[in-house]
């Protein structure tokens, strides 16, 4: 049974930034199948981190708006942009290479430190409004449609990057430049 | 390993969907645990630092 305890702004925001990540996970999954840039393992703890954040929206969403909802976004973006940092240390230093191609002129990881840090302060501000606290039940079908459409579409997205995991890394460790996909490559 | 941490999050997603709080997140504070413990794996394997 849904229980919307929240104000419409305030869910409307929740949904435009549960959306952008989405696009986000999605562009990336879209550049590691066209441009074959297979995701390294600090790659896929980054979107693990995403995944994260858009948990803590989900539950938003589906259980109405909590501290501790926005408590999960905010250590999974800081959770993001630690493993983001230390591949942007691994890179720093003039000709130790990067990896991946440049979008926008900055390199994934370096866009992921970036979104990281936004999700961080964004979240920040929309945790201090109280009034979405305020206990205001007004069910919406259209709004349920709209959640579980959200939750389809996160479902899709990290089954996807499940099989994905699975076809480059097999049960193993992933390798830590990895150049194809191990279980197209047995030899 | 990768595909572990994914699985238990699709876990999570599901749980969450279907109406059960509590475990949801219990299950994604698991995959939390888990994610930060490959990333130190992964960190100190680099510099060669053994904790």
């Amino acid at each position: 049974m849904f229980a919307f305890k929240v104000t419409t702004s305030e869910r409307i925001l929740n949904i435009v930034e549960l959306s952008g990540i989405l696009v986000m996970l999605l562009l990336a999954f879209v550049l590691q199948v066209v441009l074959n840039e297979l995701p390294c393992p600090l790659c896929l703890l980054q979107r693990i981190g995403f995944f994260g954040v858009a948990f803590g929206f989900l539950l938003n969403l589906r259980f109405g708006l909590r501290p501790s909802h926005y408590a999960i976004v905010l250590i999974s973006a800081l959770y993001t942009g630690f493993v983001a940092l230390r591949q942007i240390a691994l890179h720093v230093v003039p000709g130790s290479g990067t990896y991946g191609d440049p979008v926008f002129g900055l390199h994934l990881y370096t866009w992921c430190f970036v979104v990281s840090m936004l999700i961080v302060i964004f979240t920040t501000l929309m945790l201090g409004v109280d009034r979405q606290y305020r206990r205001a039940h007004h069910s919406n079908v259209r709004w349920r449609y709209l959640t579980h459409f959200l939750f389809i579409a996160v479902t899709l997205l990290i089954l996807t990057n499940l099989v994905s995991a699975i076809l480059e890394c097999g049960i193993q460790t992933c390798p830590d430049n990895p150049v194809h996909y191990k279980l197209f490559f047995t030899h | 390993m990768m595909a572990l941490l994914f699985l238990l999050l699709l876990f999570a997603v599901l749980l969450a969907w279907s109406g059960v709080r509590r475990p949801a997140i219990y299950c994604f504070v698991i995959v939390l645990l888990l994610a930060v413990a490959w990333f130190a794996h992964h960190v100190t394997s680099h510099l060669a630092i053994q904790i």
